[in-house]
């Protein structure tokens, strides 16, 4: 009988329509064409990363200098921001915090990505009772809500910076150790990593040329937006006063500092928090972008 | 024999800002009562979609841009979506090619059923014996049992037997069958045909059949019209078709049908169907045929009647009648 | 009954995760620098009460004993004396529970009521003008810290309009119900966004999926359609997300409660880490992992009831 390869014709032939023009129309752009969200996050993360960077250019106030005869001013050409109870120019605060914030971003999510990529790639790929053991500490980290066991290994060593840091780090992992294994143990089973086996290739060789390129993107793809959680993580516990210590201009401490003041002086707790979500706006739109390029480019 | 269905001029097209795919272009054929007819072609040539759209189930960005539908005389392009659901089921109903995906996962077989009744005046008493009775006919064994289960414990034959017992729920005059039988183990694709055959002798249906594989379209079918890139490019009776074809791509697909000789050799058509995005000026297949002049890359040929009740949209279709027919007497 | 029988079993099967859980805080409350028996009586303690509580700790003993008598204490709920309230700890959280379930509860609510329909809405009219908004906002609120939407509302709502007190938790159940209003919303915000897309995507699959269409070739109407067989299959993965974000949600009750002046374990565990009061810190610890597995238990058995295919084993 002869067979003419009969697929779903319908969902072939939208799909075409749908969405084969726009990929064959993105394939031929340049990557900066194909995706509006990347290119906007990028956009955000650049002028975040701007302000980290010069922040002396953009204030000529000091973000620790108190002026007692400039108190709870509301915002004017002056203190665009307005000032706090200490006469302390806001907007120079709120610049001068995007350094610790975007620190706190980038060094929380980065070592997790790191050591929780390894993990789930030596547990996905080797499995048995390595796979195991690495699995049930997974469960009981995973038996914690995130900011929970943060909070209690804060709490222990003592709130600091880099305690936080350290916090993140022991607790983090989990997420990416979850992720890489699943697509690990998917890909694993796949022709060409058995084709590599056959060939006698060494595991290093296998893991780090067939395995981790196809099980990668998805880890990036959520490292972008896990910055934001970091970021968030990181002002919630400095609210809460288990994180960066004041008079240190971090944004979540800056809300805390103002919340004492919020029926006087709204603009101290409100423009911090703009600032936060101007942020995490970006490195969301990033990671959405980035997530939607892989996925077109996987195909 | 009166016509049960009658698609003219019909013109499905999916369009996006980027392109228009032209997936069903000036398709024309009739269906007789009590026959059984064939929509015979390769994956993409837009035979689901044509069938899809009798029943007005083409997704966005797809639309009938143009063309009439005809059931009983009665113009269904024109329905609104009410009374279209009047013709859904209890007139047309339709079985698709995939059983694993055409029947929702969640709900049990029996409540499927029960939901093709539709608005009918039945108690839940009335409505298990049908379901059962219908289970039955279509030979799904303890029908009283497997009414409360789910689809994914059914076998993909069992599964093809339910989808069926379903589309017959309402009592259909035409079933849309799409594919019934490509994703099926061969053994069990012949009983699934045989059962659609004793179903239609029995129920008095008339049944199109889409498929790309012409040993079902041998053991099922009385006409049969081919497509090729959006286009209706042969209509004939079964018989006249696999022995006399008078379109070269139609020609082509006999040819690469095996038929048991020794020695034979299976001859593909040469290239791949045109872009439906982008099709070529002049007749779609020329740039694959071998009999190709200029005047086929310049104009596209009409349907056209050659004999009676067989017709071929070539400008050359006597170029065939001198090769040598291939399956004397068809099957 | 099938149910019933898994939960029994996947309850049985949390004992071990628990057990390790209780390890895990054992050795972190030993992490803690200084006389374990000093740091849980506080700083207050007198020598001898010092003393006593050593013996009764085992700290001369081996560590597996001490971790013996720790879980034991557990067990029996005696969780030792809150150094703060001066009262067994065990009757300072029966009530703060109750808070804090709530709270988690009415979130999950909010969370429900928002983004179901928003997101049924996205999937439908993927890629159209209201979808691009809905999706955009949504990152906007993703991004958002709870502690900040939640003193911004407060000061709208509390301070300015008065329709809702700015702290507390009441006394009648209405007035619970008014306390929690603003902090559902607050703690609902940013999990919308993630369900919001889950559903988006997966309404958008589903619509193209045969068995929709073959619904529709039944001739049963529009409404049927969507109900029974769109949303009925586009929820199985989204129920599963709900609840990973509410074990997510649980742990920003700390925040939430914080800034809301609602007296559930959250808040406490702030207030006890201040205080150095680590008898209520570990407690504390342990209930958010139970909960935790509590979640994910309910997790399991709705995944099951919502898809025949699961088998319950």
């Amino acid at each position: 009988m002869a067979k003419l390869e009969g697929m779903d014709e319908q969902r072939k032939v939208v799909n075409a329509a749908q969405e084969g023009g726009a990929l064959i129309a993105r394939k031929k752009a340049p990557w900066w064409r194909r995706s509006m969200t990347l290119n906007i996050g990028l956009l955000i993360i650049l002028v975040v990363v701007i302000f980290a960077l010069f922040p002396q250019f953009l204030t000529s106030y000091d973000p620790n200098a108190s002026d007692t005869t400039a108190m709870l001013q509301p915002p004017s050409a002056e203190h665009l921001f307005g000032t706090d109870n200490y006469g302390r120019d806001v907007f120079a605060r709120v610049v001068w915090g995007t350094r610790i914030d975007l620190t706190i971003g980038v060094l929380a999510m980065i070592v997790p990505f790191i050591t929780g990529s390894i993990i789930g790639l030596i547990a996905g790929y080797y499995g048995g009772w390595l796979d195991s053991v690495l699995m049930r500490i997974l469960d009981v980290v995973m038996a914690f809500p995130f900011i929970i066991l943060v909070i209690a290994i804060v709490s222990i060593m003592g709130p600091s910076m880099n305690n936080l840091y350290i916090a993140i780090w022991l607790v983090g992992w989990r997420d990416y150790a979850r992720l890489v294994r699943s697509e690990v143990m998917v890909v694993k089973h796949s022709e060409y990593v058995q084709a590599a086996r056959l060939l006698g290739y060494s595991d290093l060789r296998i893991l780090i040329r067939h395995i981790l390129p196809n099980v990668f993107s998805s880890a990036i793809a959520f490292a972008s937006s896990d910055v934001v959680m970091c970021m968030l993580t990181g002002a919630s516990l400095s609210f809460l006063g288990l994180g960066v210590q004041p008079p240190t201009p971090e944004w979540g401490a800056l809300i805390a500092d103002g919340r004492p003041f919020i029926s006087q002086a709204w603009w101290i707790c409100a423009c911090p928090g703009f600032a936060l979500i101007f942020a995490g706006t970006g490195f969301s739109l990033f990671g959405d972008g980035l997530a939607d390029l892989l996925r077109t480019k996987n195909r | 024999m009166a016509d049960i269905l009658e698609v003219k001029n019909l013109k499905t097209y999916f369009i996006t800002k980027e392109m228009t795919v032209k997936a069903v272009d000036n398709v024309s054929f009739t269906i007789r009562q009590g026959e059984t007819f064939a929509l015979v072609g390769e994956s993409g040539c837009g035979k689901s979609a044509t069938c899809r759209s009798i029943l007005r189930l083409i997704h966005k960005p797809g639309k009938i841009v143009d063309g009439h539908i005809l059931y009983k005389g009665k113009e269904l392009t024109a329905l609104s979506q009410k009374e279209m659901r009047q013709i859904r089921g209890k007139e047309i109903a339709m079985i698709f090619q995939e059983p694993m995906t055409a029947l929702n996962p969640v709900l049990t077989i029996g409540e499927q059923i029960f939901e093709a009744f539709g608005d009918q005046k039945m108690s839940k008493k009335e409505k298990t014996e049908r379901a059962i009775e219908l289970l039955h006919m279509v030979g799904i064994p303890r029908p009283e049992t497997r009414i409360k289960e789910y689809p994914h414990q059914f076998s993909g034959g069992m599964r093809q037997r339910a989808m069926i017992a379903i589309a017959l729920a309402a009592k259909p005059q035409l079933l849309l069958a799409d594919e019934p039988t490509t994703a099926l183990d061969v053994t069990i694709q012949d009983q699934i045909i045989n059962l659609l055959n004793d179903l239609k002798a029995k129920l008095g249906m008339s049944i199109l059949l889409i498929t790309h594989d012409l040993g079902v379209v041998a053991q099922m079918c009385d006409r049969v019209a081919v497509m090729y890139a959006g286009h209706v490019v042969e209509i004939a009776d079964t018989l006249t078709l696999f022995s006399s074809p008078r379109h070269p791509y139609t020609y082509g697909l006999l040819s690469s049908l095996p038929t048991g000789h020794e020695k034979e050799r299976l001859i593909p058509i040469p290239g791949s169907p045109p872009d439906l995005a982008n099709p070529p000026q002049g007749c779609p297949f020329a740039p694959r045929c071998r009999f190709a002049e200029d005047r086929c890359r310049e104009e596209l040929p009409a349907l056209s009647e050659i004999s009676p009740d067989h017709l071929t949209r070539c400008h050359f279709p006597e170029k065939l009648s001198e090769v040598k027919s291939f399956v004397e007497g068809g099957r | 009954m099938q149910q019933l029988n898994y939960a029994i079993k996947r309850l049985l099967q949390m004992i071990p995760v628990l057990l390790c859980v209780t390890i895990l805080v054992f050795v972190m409350m030993r992490l803690i620098p200084g006389n374990p028996a000093q740091i849980m009586l506080g700083e207050k303690a007198t020598p001898e009460m010092v003393a006593a509580k050593e013996v009764e700790m085992g700290l001369d003993k081996p560590y597996i004993v001490q971790y013996g008598i720790f879980l034991r204490d557990l067990v029996t709920g005696n969780l030792g004396e809150s150094i703060q309230y001066s009262i067994p700890v065990s009757d300072l959280l029966g009530s703060r529970m109750i808070v804090t379930v709530s709270l988690a509860l009415m979130t999950a609510l909010f969370v429900v009521l928002i983004s179901f329909p928003l997101g049924y809405y996205c999937g439908r009219h993927k890629n159209g003008i209201g979808d691009n908004i809905i999706r955009v906002l949504s990152l906007v609120a993703l991004s958002m810290p709870q502690f900040w939407i939640g003193i911004l509302l407060l000061l709208l709502f509390g301070l300015q309009l008065g329709w809702v007190p700015i702290s507390g938790w009441g006394v009648t159940f209405l007035d619970h119900v008014r306390c929690l209003i603003l902090p559902s919303i607050t703690g609902a915000l940013g999990v919308c966004t993630l369900m919001i897309k889950n559903l988006r995507g997966n309404v958008a699959n589903v619509m193209g999926m045969d068995f929709v269409d073959f619904a529709r070739s039944k001739g049963i109407s529009e409404g049927r359609v969507r109900s029974r067989h769109i949303v009925k299959n586009a929820l199985i993965s989204t129920v599963t997300l709900l609840a990973l974000r509410i074990v997510n949600l649980l742990g920003y009750t700390v925040v939430i409660e914080t800034v809301f002046g609602l007296p559930g374990v959250g808040a406490l565990l702030v207030e006890a880490i201040f205080r150095r009061d680590y008898a209520v810190v570990q407690s504390v610890v342990v209930i958010f992992a139970a909960l935790v597995l509590i979640v994910n238990l309910i997790t399991d058995i709705s995944y099951s009831l919502l898809d025949p295919r699961v088998e319950l084993e």
